[in-house]
């Protein structure tokens, strides 16, 4: 077999792209070609000295609607003596600019919790208690306080659709080392999808090998992954048998396209992945103690819980990039509190705190959390401000929020960055969306300013041609 | 707005001997935050903006945009403008800011004069390193893409077909044996699937062995590419590569991606346009400026069809709700501008939105003069729409010609009436406007306040006191109302006059009105209503009415009334007859033939009422909207060079201009014209024409190699050069250049008929070529360079849709119309926002219709289109990449869809009595080929395999052979 033919017929399957970063650049511009000759999108770039990253995964858990960062992890203590009050602070959001407005103060206690005494909102008493494995990131700004763009801005790097998202260029710059699951998961709230659906997971202008694979706890994990009622295994193998050698014999006499047999192959995958993928999503095989952990035996955090736990799996075993999101469609179905704050908060809370420490607990004790990156936060925050004239709910805040990572070389118990004193904009060591993205690429042990895809005439990157520094200031 | 920069193209540049040695004035200091921060783009390797801090002299030159310190007044230095962060569009550096004492640091040195030891000691970076500029094409290099076309003579003097005599040269020269003509039912097969996106059908089979058996195989091929460029098919599949390349999306995309009205229409201009062999020229310029274009036709279909085509520019993402409008809106120019430069003339421009471009001599300043042509069109935003005729109802009359008809009846209806003396102005009389409307003209009228006085009716009046207004008086915002006089109070009486030479024989009033209304003539009442309407009527007035008038001065007085809500007077007086109107003559001639039952003399009369409202009861083809390009008017507003791509950094203004590279290479020899705005009045500037205009005469050089080269990527599976969309010095360079500019001189040559340019490459040898070829070729030339093979392709994934549906028998070949929803899966409906309301449903016959009619919804896509491979629509594809996953096997094997199918084709079978017939028609259908006895041996095992080793009957394994069938490589490959 030429190194050609190796890599070819390695360049099905979901694991493709990982020789990218194995083999280097070089192998790959001399060998790797598209079927017509031309040039392969997959064939990656080169991966900077740094390339042995500490983190090989990440999970993200994405708040979808925006988190209101003075009621969760950016204590402002001034804030609760002012509630009620009217004060003059700009603040923008689906509303529009305005100059000021009525205070609502914070709606929950903070306490102190860990070793590094960090303050969290009775909100997340679990969470709380893992502070010290976490970095928190008070000073994040977005480039828009509207949900369709900015989910856009976290996931993809761009307020303009098209681009790939992070998952995707996480996929493309290492690769799954999981033949048999997608590199790129995506698990979605029963609720329904965030805003802008699937361009949230979209590959872009990359091959369509690399979107997000939607993955559910319940139902069938994998969009085709049950066989057809009245379809027996037996059944299944047969025709697959059939299939191979009538494709052998196909193939048999076409030599110069080994993509006739990476294609048999990705039929034997997904076979196999039909046990697999099942195997992986089997909660039930989690002992009792982690299912607790994860607060799969209490109906409010159960849901939310199974994701993570899920995650925790298909991290153990080699997927690359799982996001899970709290909240979908709209309104109070997510964390968009724009009416009652302290129904909204306590609800997507509550159904979340458990969860996330349980991941944090549990992928720590298996030894996953030196190579897996969590990370948690919304779109954007929210304004210290009142929406309306009566009520607690908040307008969306693009300008200051909190964002927190753990795990995967981060160095817990810090926390970076600052909000003014009503928490509404990011006044000291202002983060963008960028230097989050960077971070995690450089995590991975990707360069976030190397790591190009050639279209429409540019080196494309996650972090745009301004390109952005990791934030050094969390990295252990 | 802040604009800091203009002030230093003005400043003195920072020049003159440095003024410390090393070390002196905080450049140490300086050097480490320089090197760490601003280095990587300004130096080294890179110079973004022209600036490079790679030593003291590159640093004293400045960037693109002037220098960075200005020793006569360092406080204003732009380089401490943008450290300070102070315009967000400007703030350096971007990945982010320098940190207080950073900053403090800097500021210091500047301030100092910003001091910069000469020679090595300053030496940061070296200053000529640049990996792009190194390579870089620069306008007076010879770059095979700018070039005139060169077609030369074919090698070896002509034998044989042109196409082969290039490819048999060169690979001669290498020594390379070539593959064998392929077998006419793959040639079938794959001429087929090229030019309908389908697979032949069992009778088109037997009609072309049939042909290559009676009349040899060129005869049947010359016969089946008839057939083919004639399919009404053609056009569904190669509209589909472009529709890829225009980022056809029928939403907006963002938050609510709402549908884009009526976006198919586009679609469906395409299509026919394609199947219609529409000229590239007209195609592109018609997408592009079709409305400037559309005046040029006498035939009021083809107008509207060269004003849909620029549907082109509506198909782009679009947020409802952006966070900064102005760089919105720019965005969209961009958007339009990147897909047409790469589309139409494989140039990216993307780079030089921001700098020029690294690699390519396109220079920012030409980014802006070439998005000055498109300055003046409306953003998204605006809804443009207009009502066009569909083509669809092609055959049955368009509406004006039914109107024409039909005023010409009622022409002679009056002449009929004017006839028989009922109350009918005679034929063939100029009409006279006494008074126009507010509609017609800004008639100035005497009004007044306030409860009538008395006799302000009268002739004798004198209102030389009273206000003077223009029509119409009311309230802003009442229906159909055009108010240029405000009145708000409760009553108005209004007068004017106007003269007459002779009394005439009609009078037609035409009268809005918003409560109450009185109108007088010479101090008689000619008309009264009370109430209200909501749009103008018109009143034909009676002989009474025209008693009133008088030779020489008349007196006309209104007065109306304010009851409540809307508030509106106006009136319009002239001597025409408006048929239709009340009072009119066909009301008369009607009241006339009623009552005079059995007169002969009202036959005619009868016969043209009969006509008329046979007219009126017409099916007539009746336009309605689409999307449509508009300007703001006839002159654009400014265009500025944008610093760093924001609209918020404006530099210099540019003009409409084509890029240099575009223009070195042309055969014209005037200079490019593009008229900086139109006529007054005009809706648009004439740039977007004037551009067009250009590309396919002056630049026809390069549109012609760009269509060419595509032309030949989609039948030979990748361009000549097969970086389509990218002929710059970052793209793959030609394989074949002298074929190509052979082959664009030929689309020159037919007049840019694409189909007459496809037949002549599907006439080569090199078409026909088997995709299986020597050992020695591959192990040598593995990826085809030389075209020693044809290029084995996997079908895209609307083909293997589409064959399903087709092996099937499901597959509805209705075309054209509205987008169509076929069922998506619950956990794909699960993924929108709004699952409930995230997908349409289409009738089943809808739902197995083509995959190109599919609704393209941008945050919801088909499953199986998205995981083979169709192209996310936000961005031009110019080539699609197929990838090779489970997923796609998944779908595949378990997939509701193609489950669907299989059960079909098995169901379809059920007339067979026995098995192995049944076997080998589902075999033909799917494969386009009779399956081989052993073939059909190992399909009759798995079947008995199935039905009594697994317990399935006979229908259930039939299904799950057929489903067999549609995984096969070979279903899914063409040779």
């Amino acid at each position: 077999m030429s190194r050609r033919q190796f890599l070819w017929n390695s360049a099905g399957g979901f694991g493709s792209v990982a020789l990218t970063g194995m083999l280097g650049s070089e192998f790959l511009a001399s060998s790797a070609t598209a079927a017509t000759g031309g040039p392969n999108p997959l064939a990656g770039k080169p991966i900077t000295s740094a390339a042995l990253g500490r983190a090989k995964h990440v999970i993200f858990l994405f708040m979808y609607g925006g988190p209101s960062q003075v009621d969760t992890f950016d204590y402002k203590p001034d804030l609760y003596r002012l509630d009620g009050k009217t004060v003059s602070v700009p603040t923008f959001g689906r509303g529009g600019k305005r100059d000021g407005g009525r205070v609502v103060g914070p709606k929950w206690r903070f306490r102190q919790y860990g070793e590094c005494g960090k303050y969290v909102s009775d909100l997340f008493p679990h969470v709380g208690t893992q502070v010290d494995k976490i970095a928190f990131l008070h000073s994040m700004y977005a480039e828009s306080p509207i949900h369709g763009s900015a989910l856009l801005n976290m996931n993809c790097g761009r307020l303009i659709s098209g681009h790939p998202s992070l998952g995707s260029w996480v996929n493309y710059g290492l690769g799954s080392v999981n033949k048999d699951l997608p590199g790129y998961v995506v698990m979605l709230d029963e609720a329904g999808g965030p805003i802008s659906g699937a361009k949230n997971w979209t590959n872009g202008y990359m091959p369509a090998s690399l979107q997000g694979v939607q993955v559910r706890t319940e139902g069938t994990p994998i969009l085709g992954l049950d066989r057809p009622d009245g379809m027996t295994d037996g059944a299944q193998r047969a025709l697959l048998d059939h299939l191979r050698s009538e494709n052998e014999l196909h193939a048999a006499s076409r030599a110069g396209n080994d993509q006739l047999q990476a294609r048999i192959e990705q039929f034997e995958l997904a076979y196999r992945m039909q046990s697999t993928a099942p195997e992986a999503v089997d909660l039930a095989s989690e002992d009792e103690g982690t299912r607790d952990l994860y607060g799969l035996n209490d109906e409010k955090t159960r849901r939310f819980g199974s994701k993570c736990l899920l995650a925790r799996r298909l991290v153990e075993r080699g997927v690359r990039f799982v996001q899970v999101y709290s909240g979908g469609g709209h309104n109070d179905d997510n964390w968009d509190a724009h009416g009652d704050l302290i129904f909204n908060h306590t609800r997507h809370a509550g159904r979340t705190d458990k969860p996330i420490a349980g991941l944090l607990v549990d992928l720590e004790r298996r030894g996953l959390l030196e190579e897996t990156l969590v990370v948690w936060g919304g779109e954007f925050g929210r304004q210290p401000t009142a929406e309306y004239a009566e009520g607690t709910g908040r307008d969306h805040n693009s300008w200051g929020f909190t964002m927190w990572m753990a795990g995967g070389g981060i160095k817990g118990g810090t926390s970076v960055g600052q909000t003014d004193e009503l928490g509404s904009k990011a006044v000291e060591d202002r983060f963008h969306v960028r230097r989050l993205h960077a971070t995690i690429l450089h995590l991975l042990g990707l360069d976030p300013n190397g790591l190009t895809y050639f279209f429409n005439g540019l080196d494309q990157k996650l972090v745009g041609t301004e390109g952005a520094e990791p934030i050094h200031e969390v990295i252990a | 707005m802040n604009r800091p920069l203009l002030v230093f193209a003005l400043a003195t540049a920072f020049s003159g001997p440095i003024q410390a040695g090393p070390g002196g004035d905080g450049f140490d200091s300086a050097r480490s935050i320089v090197e760490s921060r601003c280095l990587t783009c300004h130096g080294g390797d890179r110079r973004e903006s022209g600036l490079s801090f790679a030593d003291a002299a590159t640093f004293r030159e400045g960037g693109a945009r002037g220098p960075a310190v200005l020793t006569d007044d360092p406080k204003r230095s732009r380089l401490l403008e943008v450290i300070s962060y102070a315009n967000p569009d400007l703030a350096m550096p971007p990945s982010g800011r320098l940190s207080e004492e950073e900053r403090e640091v800097l500021e210091g040195w500047v301030k100092a004069g910003a001091p910069w030891p000469e020679g090595p000691e300053g030496r940061l970076a070296d200053p000529g390193a640049h990996p792009l500029e190194a390579v870089r094409v620069n306008l007076e290099d010879d770059w095979w893409a700018y070039g005139p076309l060169a077609p030369d003579a074919t090698p070896g003097g002509g034998e044989g077909h042109p196409v082969d005599a290039f490819l048999t040269a060169r690979r001669e020269a290498a020594g390379l044996p070539c593959a064998a003509e392929a077998d006419p039912l793959a040639l079938l097969r794959r001429a087929t699937f090229d030019l309908t996106g389908l697979p032949p059908t069992l009778t088109e089979r037997g009609a072309f062995l049939a042909d290559v058996e009676e009349e040899g195989f060129d005869a049947a091929w010359s016969r089946l590419l008839d057939r083919l460029f004639a399919s009404p098919h053609y056009g569904e599949h190669q509209a589909r590569h472009w529709l890829d390349l225009v980022r056809y999306g029928e939403t907006n995309g963002y938050e609510r991606d709402n549908p884009k009205q009526n976006m198919w229409r586009y679609r469906d201009w395409v299509v026919r346009a394609f199947d219609a062999d529409l000229p590239y020229d007209q195609f592109v310029k018609h997408q592009f400026a079709g409305d400037e274009y559309a005046s040029d036709f006498e035939d009021s279909r083809e107008r509207d069809q060269a004003t849909l085509a620029t549907g082109f520019f509506r198909l782009g993402v679009w947020d409802d709700e952006p966070v900064d409008r102005p760089q919105a809106a720019a965005d969209g120019r961009a958007d339009v501008v990147d897909t047409f430069s790469q589309v139409v003339m494989a140039t990216t421009m993307g780079c030089a939105r921001c700098h020029d471009h690294k690699a390519d001599p396109v220079t920012q300043k030409e980014y802006y003069e070439l998005t000055a042509h498109v300055r003046g069109v409306r953003h998204y935003g605006g809804r443009p729409e207009a009502d066009l005729i569909d083509r669809a109802e092609d055959g049955i009359r368009h509406v004006s010609e039914r109107d024409a008809d039909l005023a010409a009846v009622e022409r002679d209806i009056v002449a009929e009436a004017h006839r028989l003396g009922l109350d009918a102005p005679a034929p063939g009389r100029e009409v006279e406007v006494l008074i126009p409307d507010a509609r017609a003209g800004e008639h100035r009228w005497r009004y007044r306040f306030g409860e009538a006085v008395d006799g302000w009716e009268m002739p004798g009046f004198d209102h030389r006191d009273w206000k003077e207004g223009k029509a119409g008086f009311g309230r802003r915002g009442t229906p159909k109302s055009v108010v240029r006089t405000d009145w708000h109070t409760k009553f108005v009486q209004l007068r004017t006059t106007f003269r007459l030479e002779e009394i005439p024989d009609s009078l037609r009033l035409t009268l809005h009105y918003d409560d109450d209304v009185r109108v007088f003539i010479n101090g008689q009442l000619v008309m009264e209503r009370t109430g209200y309407i909501v749009d103008y009527g018109t009143h034909q007035l009676p002989q009474a009415a025209r008693d009133a008038l008088v030779v020489g001065r008349n007196v006309v007085a209104v007065s109306c009334l304010q009851d409540f809500g809307g508030q509106y007077i106006d009136i319009g007086l002239d001597t025409g007859c408006d048929p239709n109107a009340e009072g009119g003559p066909v009301a008369l001639l009607e009241a006339a033939a009623a009552a005079r039952e059995g007169d002969a003399a009202l036959e005619p009369g009868r016969e043209l009422l009969a006509r008329r409202e046979q007219l009126r009861g017409e099916r007539v083809n009746k336009p309605y909207p689409a999307q449509v390009v508009r300007e703001v008017g006839s002159r654009p507003p400014a265009q500025h060079i944008n610093l760093r791509g924001s609209v918020h950094a404006l530099a210099d203004k540019v003009g409409p201009a084509v890029p240099m590279a575009w223009v070195k290479g042309s055969s014209g020899d005037g200079p490019y014209g593009a008229p900086e705005h139109g006529p007054d009045g005009a809706p648009t500037s004439g740039r977007r024409r004037a551009l067009v205009e250009w590309i396919f005469s002056d630049g026809a050089h390069l549109a012609a190699r760009v269509e060419a080269n595509r032309t030949w990527q989609f039948l030979f599976g990748r361009g000549l050069c097969r970086s389509t969309g990218d002929f710059g010095r970052l793209g793959e360079r030609p394989t074949h250049p002298e074929l190509l500019d052979f082959l664009a001189a030929e689309l020159l040559e037919r007049s840019w008929s694409r189909k007459s340019l496809q037949r002549f490459l599907m006439e080569s040898e090199a078409y026909r070529m088997a995709t299986v070829g020597p050992d020695e070729a591959l192990e040598a030339d593995p990826r085809n360079d030389l075209f020693w093979r044809f290029n084995p392709r996997r079908l895209t994934a609307e083909e293997v849709r589409d064959s399903m549906l087709a092996a099937s028998g499901e597959l509805n070949l209705r075309r054209h119309g509205p987008s169509v929803f076929p069922p998506l899966p619950k956990e794909v409906l699960a993924s929108a926002s709004r699952p409930g309301a995230a997908w349409g449903r289409s009738s089943k016959e809808d739902s197995v219709r083509r995959s190109v009619y599919i609704h393209v919804k941008r945050s919801l896509r088909e499953p199986l289109l998205a995981v083979l491979d169709q192209p996310d629509p936000d961005m031009p594809c110019p080539e699609r990449f197929p990838t090779n996953v489970p997923t796609q096997a998944l779908l595949t094997l378990n997939g509701d869809f193609s489950q669907v199918r299989a059960e079909a084709l098995a169901a379809s079978l059920a007339e067979h009595e026995t098995l192995r017939p049944a076997l080998a028609e589902a075999m033909e259908r799917a494969l386009s080929r009779a399956p081989e006895e052993d073939e059909l041996d190992r399909a009759a095992a798995l079947m008995t395999d199935l039905v009594n080793a697994h317990g399935m009957d006979q229908q259930r394994a039939l299904s799950l052979f057929a489903l067999g069938l549609f995984n096969r490589n070979e279903f899914t490959w063409l040779d």
